[in-house]
């Protein structure tokens, strides 16, 4: 809305609190170099929630729904390669735009939609930057 | 203590300066609004073919801010821009600020609004913007002369389109940032009489892996005919294509009615200093016939970074 902007919705996550999360790798991806020198991440795949409900009910032992493969470009691997579960998203933009040498938003913008699409497929795990006072249990965001 | 204002901004005729922790947010061809940590806290609407008397301005800041208190009396002065029209306004809510309407090269008014921060639960009383932000925004705003030529900047790019183009459309996305200007309707069947689009794409290691730039531009610009024939030894930078028809009777007939061919082009290419960026300047139509007027436009399309 022009002229009047609405206030924030209570449960709306801030950019603030978005750029001080913590993307953590799903322990479960494997990220394998091919020759051609692309970077692949391979990881598990998950049976539908049916599948799941439908094993449950018959007292089925699924099998493994398989792996699957995601190859990055140049830069998604530069960025993968930084998630360690200790930079926040903040500290991944800076590294991109310097690195790159792209405006600061650019950045921001294309960090957040590469770990979009990863936290999508399960591949990282977004943590909010646990504060001082509850180091020890942070929370899902 | 406030953030200075480093993100230089010239957008639809007028100049300004962002804090650094401010945020473009919204932005569209005749809107922008940017938001700090807290919300939003600037907002200008540009309006086309305006004039700004008490009336016009107070129906607009009608619409714009329904139901808030204006006064005209307490609204800041500004000495580089003598004649504007400046006021503050509080809204019964809560919400209040400062406002600026500003009449702009080219027939255009522009309304800026600074947000104050919402007051907290239970108040109505709103938190200013600290005094040195809002003197820092309010001091950057700039109208630079609209002839011959109208400066743009964005994102840290800037370049400059002579004043009679208008922006057609635009987008910024990661690694990729778009312009297209199109020129004054000409003739009988009012066509614009060219378009200008400038493109600035990177990194440009990642871009030109394996490829130069000119087999890059060939993949990147399929269309166009850029080819040994069409290539330019003399471009003064980088690399240019010229593909401009002869002129024939014909084709001059068809340019006074207004159906300027398209199929004249100039591209022009180059990494910026930095090598790291790949700028493009596409030229179509009249501008494409015009050489000073394409190098005065490739001198003045240049990547600076905020500070």
């Amino acid at each position: 809305m022009r002229g009047m902007p609405s206030a924030p919705t209570p449960d709306a996550i801030s950019r603030a609190q978005a750029l001080a999360a913590v993307p953590v790798p799903n322990e479960a991806v494997q990220t394998v170099m091919t020759e051609t020198g692309a970077t692949r991440l391979v990881f598990p795949l998950g049976h539908r929630p049916w599948v799941k409900k439908l094993a449950a009910m018959t007292r089925t032992t699924l099998p493994p729904a398989g792996t699957k493969v995601l190859e990055l470009d140049e830069l998604g691997a530069w960025t993968w390669r930084l998630i360690d579960g200790q930079r926040t998203v903040a500290d991944l933009c800076t590294e991109f735009a310097a690195s790159w040498r792209l405006h600061p938003r650019e950045a921001e913008l294309a960090v957040t939609a590469f770990l979009r699409e990863l936290g999508k497929r399960g591949l990282v795990l977004l943590v909010a930057k646990p504060a001082v006072d509850n180091a020890e249990k942070p929370s899902r965001i | 203590m406030a953030a200075a204002a480093v993100a230089q901004w010239s957008w639809q005729g007028l100049r300004f300066a962002l804090p650094a922790d401010w945020e473009v947010t919204v932005l569209e061809k005749a809107y922008l609004r940017a938001d700090d940590a807290v919300g939003p806290r600037l907002e200008i609407v540009w309006r086309p073919r305006m004039t700004i008397t008490e009336a016009t301005m107070r129906a607009r800041l009608h619409r714009l801010l329904p139901g808030a208190a204006l006064d005209f009396a307490a609204g800041p002065s500004l000495h580089g821009l003598p004649d504007t029209h400046s006021f503050r306004f509080s809204h019964p809510s809560g919400h209040a600020g400062l406002g600026l309407a500003l009449e702009l090269p080219g027939q255009r008014t522009a309304m800026l609004l600074l947000h104050h921060q919402r007051p907290p639960e239970g108040s109505t009383n709103a938190i200013p913007l600290p005094c040195s932000t809002a003197a820092a925004v309010l001091g950057s705003l700039a109208i630079p002369p609209g002839e011959p030529f109208q400066p743009w900047q964005a994102f840290g790019v800037r370049l400059s389109v002579p004043a009679s183009y208008t922006l057609q459309r635009f987008h910024f996305q990661p690694g990729h940032f778009h312009w297209q200007f199109n020129g004054p309707a000409r003739g009988v069947l009012r066509a614009p009489e060219g378009a200008l689009f400038f493109d600035r794409l990177g990194p440009a290691s990642v871009l030109l892996r394996d490829k130069s730039l000119q087999e890059w531009a060939t993949t990147f610009h399929a269309s166009l005919p850029l080819h040994a024939q069409t290539l330019d030894p003399s471009a003064p930078c980088g690399l240019r294509w010229r593909a401009i028809k002869p002129p024939t009777p014909l084709r001059t007939l068809w340019r006074r009615l207004g159906k300027e061919s398209w199929q004249d082009i100039v591209l022009s290419l180059w990494l910026d200093d930095a090598d790291t960026k790949i700028m493009a300047l596409l030229a179509r139509g009249a501008p494409a016939r015009n050489e000073p007027l394409l190098q005065e436009l490739c001198a003045r399309y240049a990547v600076c970074p905020d500070a």
